[in-house]
């Protein structure tokens, strides 16, 4: 006996389906950032402008002004080792200890050396999603990636950086990032609900072997590369210029990061890192500007991988 | 009740503000969900919805119209969320080992797999018409006045929808009729 099929019936099911209380996180920011912006009155109910101040009023409020510059000015000069005017040619201690590497926060940054480190990502793996009975990958927490930033950058889940203006969005978007490598999509234009369907072995060689076999992708001829003094390969990866008919977006490799938008390219160093695959992928477009990827360039240069 | 809130908050009390988030905003998250389908644009989508409606508030006439002018405001968060790009973070998903953790049973996989597909291919404008009908079960009247459209175009954008998603469980259901097939 089959049950009664009425697309309709099926459809309403189906929209049934998915969350329905507000996660609490969302509630929370909703209510800070409320709190925080004023309401648009139809009509203002202050003057626009205050009452002027008296004159001793107005001395005051400059000599705090000209105290708070001050401290401020001291505090940053201190924070960043950069001395400054009359600073003694050797750095103290605690300058130092300030100028070494910074955890990677998200949001935009300060140029300066930050850490990262993605092992407490649930995507720092070479295994698809849940256990997989044809992948065994140990957990790999022990690695953590340096980098020199220059300004205008933002940190991103502890896996990588984006501009901090266009983040890596076309058509002049850039990043730059750390995966493991994982299994592949046959097609990468598909939902992102379906499961990625190519395994993938856990060396170099399985990886890159992978993706230069999928005729779907455009991919470079890999070549020998050494990058933080580790052994690898490196190819880059170009994203049609027409994802539209993808469904959702344009995966590759899962976990993984996805395409950002059309005609994205995907500059991939993939690493044998004492026996762990590291893949390092920076993503540019055409119209990226060399100052971008001269910044991109030189972060590259700057990383060390501490094991 | 929420009438007195929306006139509270209207006047700048925060307090029946919250009230109001904690009364609709679950609903409002699995609209944006639904017409999204992405937990992470979602919220953005109702965060992005409520700071307007906070801001905005002292221009709605018609408290008891709030309802509607915030599921305005929401579609409208949802297209534009749509239209920015993806977030550059890693799409995790554990895989299911024993079916859709709570999905509907009624619906079968391969139904849900073929609604999926044929609901990511509808536009934004087709998918807000088709959850505010088909899930928050509001009257085509209602949904022309919340999205500002013609009645007439919600009725087209309705049945071209429901046309593209009926086609999708006909095509699934071809290949494989789930029965025997007589010899």
């Amino acid at each position: 006996m089959s049950a009664v099929r009425d697309p309709d019936e099926i459809v309403r099911m189906w929209l049934e389906e998915g969350p329905v209380g507000l996660p609490a996180e969302t509630e929370r920011a909703i209510h800070v950032s409320t709190r925080m912006a004023s309401q648009r009155r139809p009509a203002l109910p202050v003057p626009w402008r205050f009452d002027p101040m008296s004159t001793p009023l107005r001395i005051a409020a400059a000599a705090v002004a000209v105290l708070v510059i001050a401290v401020v000015g001291i505090n940053l000069m201190a924070s960043d080792g950069s001395g400054g005017v009359g600073a003694s040619a050797t750095p103290d201690p605690s300058a130092l200890a300030i100028a070494s590497p910074m955890a990677l926060p998200n949001g935009p940054l300060r140029a300066g050396t930050y850490r990262m480190n993605p092992s407490s990502h649930p995507a720092w793996t070479a295994c698809p999603g849940a256990p997989q009975p044809d992948c065994d990958d140990p957990a790999q927490d022990a690695l953590r990636f340096v980098v020199d930033v220059p300004d205008g950058w933002a940190g991103v889940d502890n896996l990588g950086l984006w501009l901090a203006d266009v983040e890596a969005a076309p058509p002049n978007g850039a990043s730059i990032g750390f995966s493991r490598g994982s299994w592949l999509h046959g097609d990468p234009c598909r939902t992102d609900q379906a499961a990625p369907d190519v395994a993938v072995g856990p060396t170099v060689e399985d990886f890159v072997s992978a993706l230069t076999a999928n005729q779907r992708l455009d991919v470079t001829e890999p070549v020998d590369v050494t990058l933080a003094g580790y052994p690898g390969k490196y190819l880059d990866l170009q994203v049609p210029a027409d994802i539209s008919r993808c469904p959702t977006s344009y995966f590759v490799w899962e976990p993984g990061i996805y395409a950002q938008g059309p005609a994205q390219r995907w500059h991939l160093w993939v690493l044998d890192v004492g026996g762990v695959r590291v893949v390092v992928q920076t993503t540019d477009y055409a119209e990226t500007s060399a100052e971008d990827r001269a910044d991109i360039q030189a972060m590259v240069d700057s990383l060390r991988i501490e094991p | 009740m929420r009438t007195g809130l929306v006139e509270r908050a209207r006047d700048g009390d925060h307090v029946a503000f919250t009230e109001l988030v904690a009364v609709d905003g679950g609903r409002c998250y699995a609209i944006a969900y639904r017409i999204l389908r992405d937990a992470e644009r979602a919220q953005d989508a109702v965060q992005q919805a409520y700071l307007l409606a906070w801001r905005e508030l002292p221009h709605l006439r018609h408290p008891e119209r709030y309802e509607a002018w915030l599921h305005r405001l929401l579609v409208n968060a949802c297209y534009e969320e749509s239209n920015r790009h993806r977030r550059w973070s890693m799409h995790i998903r554990a895989l299911p080992d024993s079916g859709l953790g709570g999905a509907d049973p009624m619906v079968a996989i391969d139904d849900r797999d073929a609604l999926e597909r044929a609901f990511g291919r509808l536009s934004m404008q087709h998918r807000a018409v088709v959850v505010l009908h088909h899930h928050v079960g509001l009257p085509l009247a209602t949904i022309s006045e919340i999205l500002g459209i013609p009645v007439g175009t919600v009725k087209s954008r309705l049945h071209y929808a429901t046309r593209i998603l009926r086609a999708a469980l006909d095509a699934d259901l071809e290949p494989d009729q789930g029965e025997v097939r007589p010899a």
